[in-house]
């Protein structure tokens, strides 16, 4: 049985059962071509969001003063050669406490507990909606490890990506003919499989009552959506991957032992920003994270010799804050670098940072009183208009409106996110 | 608010509850002419179900009062399950008038019964398998052994009136489905393994293959500190690490202890206590990746083998270290013992040290060993020759296997879409082993697996049989069970009491008093919100965590397996501990890490549930203790009747760890309220009866210098009482009300109804019955699986049961 005919009996089966469905938010399967080539002629939009665990020392990250003629604060002095391709945010929060609980609520807008549900990460709203035409719907990154910032629509954590080398070859590198053929089978064994399960619910279906044949939906939905997945893999597995020849890929995926390691924690940060910078370049991804992890790692700077952790809790002691900033002023330097990347490298009629929207932050706005208010928030590209300091009043606007207006500027029809109702006024 | 809307919003709720409670009146004639029934659905169907609109393809305006004929006999079936749900008309309409609709949906039932087309499908009549049940149901059906926990990448169950065996919170989604292939195709592969035994390797392990950086010579690894992770560790990796497949192995190691006896930085209490871990490779490791086999003691200066046995996954190598070496670094204990500056040298030290160490000459492992070929699982699907792989034996094995990991009869209709799925794989080219191999793995994946089905009117026997082995078993029926159904008998009360005493008796009941013990007590709960490591430092030495889980699961068990009256729940004079939870007690006497019977003196608060550290303790916060979650823990399991939550907008209340005031005068404003006087005067009055506990279960005299501690109240019905083992006397009078709720949550539990579905008639007769008794904890077992409850379909809306099933079963549909 072919999957295209498969899919016809399936829309037959759940309709003739006579109750309507709401259908996965995936649409867009077997044209993924078609729809890549329509999409690139009108140049798509990028979301990338970087998240510190420990946040940034607030007093030397915000501008003393708003609006375009700011004095450079200490900690983005890396990125004032270049002011006019960003703008810096204070006074926005989540409205959730927590301390280091409440970071987690970075792109979520809610705060983590045990109960089901409710955590669905920005990215992951986007790449619901957009992601399907490029290979990778979404890249939630880390440093060395596997977390991520990412929670997809059925509040599941994602396993971020921290090893450049896998990375690049998740990217880059060929599947084989023969590891083509061994995937290829197993996609069409697990089709198959579900197939046959699929047949025998369907048994079942019929002897239910009507709030039981309600919730076996789910099961089935569930099975629908697995199929899609299938197919999905089962045509990205035809395409070639974009070819890594004459960029510093290599380069960047070579191995430097465990990344996550504080003295190594730079070289991981350096790498995975280039590599995401190419994964954007090749289009084969337009939504992805980065997760820049905590821990009490020292880091191999001039000047540092304590533990991260233990200086950004640093109680107001002066020596552990300019040992802070040393490291945090690292995070600036490598995302100026990013940014400027993306300002050098030319997309469609435009630069690829006019269509990317770089969002720095974090959920923790001070990890030595473990305060969420007052986030700091750095945004960059994406068209829009750059080079002020804004201020808003503490505990009054969501962040999540910003997040509002930057799933507006993907393309993504939505007056609300988490706890925003609205785009953030005052800003683009 | 405009009245309308106001009044609206207060019937809502009511008439949604109503809805879900309309059942039919039993043989009512229909006293409604046919037009009021075309007037009701003319007001509230036909604007979405007429001839403007048919929403769902389904059309009302011009349905004629005719039942005769299939087809509309069934859209009228359908349009009173929707009234009867109360999913119709939908949320945002103008609810029906609750007489009227309940005028139609009798009329409808009565013409419906009298043309013979009433099917009485019930709801929650299939509910998924929990996590624990798909574990135990697969090591039964493929007699594999599921410690390494198949269901561990399933999303957490969630808990419906506090079990997981009320189908109502057992949600389906598509990382579930792609976990349980995933889960399924390497359960069979443990199982079943074509070809001939595999062949016995011995692999021997050196020093030299231990990874960096741990000290080692040609001739031993020497390890001198107790830190688990880190480098402290025989651990082979790289190249010449093994590579073992999964399996079961015999794990040797040539091992001695030096210098134990040793006074100094360093020193230890006892001998040196070997652990032996089973882990990854790799140096980062997630935590729970390693696993613990055993620790040893080892002898001083006597080099000699130790040999266990131990599951190996795939790629995983042994691991080795000393349990209870000096908890830090090298580098730590060399600073400790001779100075900072000690540290730059510490080559030599380790070269020479002289303090307590374990040495290690060489590893070995032999296997993969089976103790049978073909393995069990195997042999019971295909039997012990090789396999025939003609079409014919194909198709009776997988009606074989298929009956069986359905836990009823199956058909060949049932079993064609596997069939269809083995030829289609056999045709584009796989073995008779590839092919068959994925076909059992979707039977595994299929509904009729991984659902238990109860949605006959009356359960069949096979639905009994499956109600009773997860009830006491977490598992599928055995033969004997699948026996008793296929005869037709289970349907009898006494057969049914008579097997519970028999599945009571068999070990694999242990599963349900840990899975009850675990969900009516709360016990799952323990360690969630572990106490500060900085004020309760204890609570982290010796496993105290575990004892308190333990004490409080053998005290069930006891209970049940000696049939014990269950007021001893409420209060008893013994207990269940080991040397650790008894000094937590300040109980002398106890000895040993292993659990006892240990008699109580009167003068402890220790004996019945509320006196167990385990209980105490996951009713605390972790910094301080709780009235309200205790109160609640009271009312909820043991005097049934769960209070609601609180209303939003109430802020949570600061921890005042200063200790300038007390919870008490915090929780003032509970009493002062009448708002929150309404719920608090229930609750409080039994948490403040235990606040002489702390947050770990420790008696305390006072909360501080400063504070004494009022453990005084006054009970909603104005009983005084005094202290905890007031407490304690007044429960005990009001022990109906206790046996009450322990019988509703054992029905819940055992049938999967909702607890508002429970017949609160035959709870009662239960009760009444095992009170002639004396209350015992056995015969409430029994009790609940001989009621006709307990054969009735699960339900989410409250219907009259019938009196007793019918003598003999229709066709099976």
């Amino acid at each position: 049985m072919s999957l295209r005919s498969l899919r016809l009996n399936r829309r037959t089966f759940l309709r003739g059962a006579g109750v309507s469905i709401s259908l996965p938010l995936l649409e867009a399967m077997s044209s993924g071509a078609a729809a890549a080539t329509r999409a690139r002629a009108v140049a798509p939009k990028r979301l990338v969001c970087i998240g510190t665990e420990y946040g940034m020392h607030a007093p030397a990250f915000f501008p003393k003063t708003t609006g375009t003629d700011f004095a450079m604060p200490e900690l983005l002095a890396p990125l004032e050669k270049h002011r006019r391709r960003w703008t810096i945010i204070e006074g926005l929060d989540h409205r959730v406490g927590g301390g280091h609980k409440g970071v987690q609520a970075f792109l979520t807008g809610m705060r983590f507990s045990f109960n089901r549900g409710g955590m669905y990460s920005l990215d992951q709203y986007a790449a619901d909606r957009i992601g399907s035409e490029t290979r990778f719907a979404s890249l939630p990154l880390d440093i060395g490890g596997s977390n991520s910032w990412s929670w997809n629509r059925y509040g599941v954590k994602l396993q971020g990506i921290g090893n450049p080398q896998v990375l690049f070859d998740r990217l880059f590198r060929q599947t084989s003919a023969i590891e083509q053929r061994r995937r290829r089978r197993e996609l069409d064994t697990r089709n198959s499989i579900l197939d046959a399960v699929l047949a025998s619910a369907r048994r079942i279906d019929r002897e239910l009552g009507p709030a039981d044949r309600h919730r076996f939906r789910e099961y089935l939905n569930a099975i629908d959506e697995t199929e899609r997945r299938l197919k999905r893999a089962g045509y990205w597995l035809k395409q070639p991957k974009p070819s890594s020849a004459g960029s510093d890929a290599a380069l960047a995926a070579s191995p430097r032992g465990n990344t996550g390691r504080g003295d190594k924690r730079l070289d991981g940060m350096r790498s995975m920003f280039d590599l995401l910078a190419l994964a954007l370049q090749t289009d084969s991804t337009r939504i992805a994270t980065l997760h820049i992890p905590g821990g009490n790692g020292r880091f191999q700077i001039d000047g540092v010799n304590d533990g991260y952790h233990s200086l950004s809790h640093h109680g107001q002691d002066l020596e552990k804050i300019s040992q802070l900033k040393l490291i945090e002023i690292e995070y600036s330097r490598e995302l100026a670098r990013f940014i400027d990347r993306l300002a050098d490298t030319r997309d469609g009629k435009a630069t690829l940072l006019e269509n990317t929207m770089v969002f720095f932050g974090s959920g923790m706005g001070n990890a030595s009183s473990h305060s969420n208010r007052n986030l700091p928030v750095l945004v960059a590209g994406g068209g829009f208009q750059h080079g002020r300091s804004l201020k808003y009043e503490p505990g009054k606007t969501p962040l999540c409106n910003l997040y509002v207006t930057m799933l507006q500027r993907l393309g993504i029809e939505t007056g609300s996110f988490g706890n925003g109702t609205s785009t953030l006024t005052g800003f683009a | 608010m405009r009245p309308r809307r106001f009044i609206l919003r207060l019937v809502m709720p009511v008439v949604a509850a109503t809805a879900m409670l309309l059942a039919p009146a039993a043989g009512a004639a229909d006293p409604q002419p046919f037009s009021s029934v075309r007037g009701f659905l003319a007001k509230h169907c036909v604007a979405c179900h007429g001839r403007n609109k048919q929403e769902g393809k389904r059309r009302f305006d011009s349905l004629r009062p005719e039942f005769s004929s299939q087809a509309t006999a069934g859209t009228w079936h359908d349009i009173l399950d929707q009234l009867r749900a109360g999913t119709m008309p939908p949320r945002d309409r103008p609810r029906p008038d609750p007489a009227t609709a309940r005028k139609v949906v009798d009329w409808i039932t009565g013409r419906l019964r009298a043309s013979g087309h009433l099917r009485t499908r019930p709801n929650d009549a299939v509910r998924r398998l929990n996590r624990r049940e798909y574990n135990n149901t697969l090591r039964d059906l493929l007699l594999i052994d599921t410690s390494y926990d198949p269901a561990a990448g399933f999303p957490d169950d969630d808990r419906t009136d506090g079990f997981d065996t009320v189908g109502a919170s057992l949600v389906f989604s598509p990382a579930l489905i792609r976990e349980a292939m995933r889960a399924a195709g390497d359960a069979i592969d443990r199982g079943v393994k074509f070809g001939p035994r595999p062949e016995v390797r011995v692999q021997r392990i050196l020093p030299r293959e231990a990874t960096r950086p741990v000290y080692r010579t040609d001739e031993y690894v020497k390890i001198v500190t107790g830190t688990g992770d880190g480098f402290q560790q025989f651990r082979p990796g790289g190249k010449s690490a093994p590579q073992l497949v999964q399996g079961e192995y015999l794990l040797r190691i040539h091992a001695t202890a030096l210098h134990t006896t040793f006074k100094g930085v360093g020193q230890i209490d006892g001998p040196v206590r070997m652990k032996i871990r089973v882990g990854p490779p790799g140096k980062t490791a997630e935590a729970g990746s390693r696993r613990t086999i055993r620790i040893v003691d080892v002898p001083e200066n006597q080099p000699r083998t130790f040999t266990v046995r131990a599951r190996f996954e795939a790629g995983q190598v042994p691991i080795v270290s000393f349990a209870n070496g000096h908890p830090g670094s090298f580098k730590n204990l060399v600073k400790k013992r001779y100075g900072p500056e000690a540290r730059q040298n510490r080559a030599p030290i380790m070269k020479a040290y002289d303090g307590p160490q374990l040495r290690v000459f060489w590893m070995e492992v032999e296997g993969p060993l089976y103790e049978r070929w073909p393995l069990p699982g195997h042999e019971r699907i295909f039997g012990s020759e090789i396999p025939a792989e003609d079409r014919d034996s194909v198709r009776s094995t997988l009606l074989k296997f298929t009956t069986r990991a359905f836990r009823r009869p199956v058909t060949g209709d049932d079993i064609e879409p596997f069939l269809a799925l083995y030829d289609r794989l056999r045709s584009r080219g796989d073995t008779f082993q590839q092919a068959i191999r994925s076909t059992l793995q979707a039977v595994i994946c299929s509904p009729g697996f991984l659902y238990v089905h109860t949605n006959q009117a009356q359960l069949d026997d096979y639905a009994i049989a499956n109600r009773l082995s997860y009830f006491l078993w977490s598992s599928m029926p055995d033969e004997r069970l699948t026996d008793l159904a296929r005869r037709g008998v289970l349907r009898r009360s006494e057969v049914r009491t008579a097997e519970a005493t028999r599945m009571l008796a068999d070990p694999r009941s242990r599963a349900f008093v840990d899975s009850f013990t675990g969900q009516w007590l709360e016990l799952n709960q323990l360690g969630e919100m572990p106490p500060d490591p900085k004020r309760f430092r204890d609570y982290y030495r010796g496993e105290l965590e575990s004892a308190m889980r333990m004490e409080s699961r053998r005290f069930f068990a006891h209970v049940l397996d000696k049939n014990l009256d269950v007021a001893h729940f409420l209060d008893a004079d013994f207990t269940f501990l080991n040397q650790r939870l008894a000094e937590h007690y300040e109980i002398e006497g106890v000895e040993g890490p292993q659990f006892r019977r240990v008699q109580l003196n009167p003068d402890t608060p220790r004996g019945g549930l509320l006196g167990q550290a385990s209980i105490l303790t996951l009713t605390s916060n972790g910094t301080v203790t709780s009235p309200v979650v205790r109160g609640v823990w009271v009312l909820g399991n043991l005097m049934g009747s769960t209070p609601d939550p609180p209303p939003a907008g109430v802020a949570e209340l600061e921890p005042d760890t200063r200790g300038a005031t007390t919870i008490r005068d915090q929780l003032d404003r509970h009493r002062n309220n009448k708002r929150c006087a309404v719920c608090h005067r229930h609750i409080d009055p039994l948490g403040f009866a235990l606040e002489h506990f702390d947050p770990t279960g420790r008696w305390r005299g006072r909360y501080d210098k400063r504070q004494p501690i009022d453990s005084s109240g006054v009970l909603d019905d104005g009983r005084q009482v005094r202290g905890f083992a007031e407490l304690k006397r007044l429960l005990l009078e009001d022990k109906d009300r206790f046996v009450d709720c322990l019988v509703g949550k054992l029905l819940v539990y055992a049938t999967g109804s909702r607890a508002e579905s429970i017949d609160p008639k035959q709870a009662r007769s239960i009760v009444d019955d095992s009170k002639q008794r004396g209350t015992k904890l056995a015969d409430l077992v029994r009790l609940v699986v001989a009621s006709d409850q307990f054969v009735a379909p699960a339900s989410a809306a409250t219907a009259t049961q019938p009196k007793s099933p019918p003598a003999s079963s229709g066709p099976r549909r």
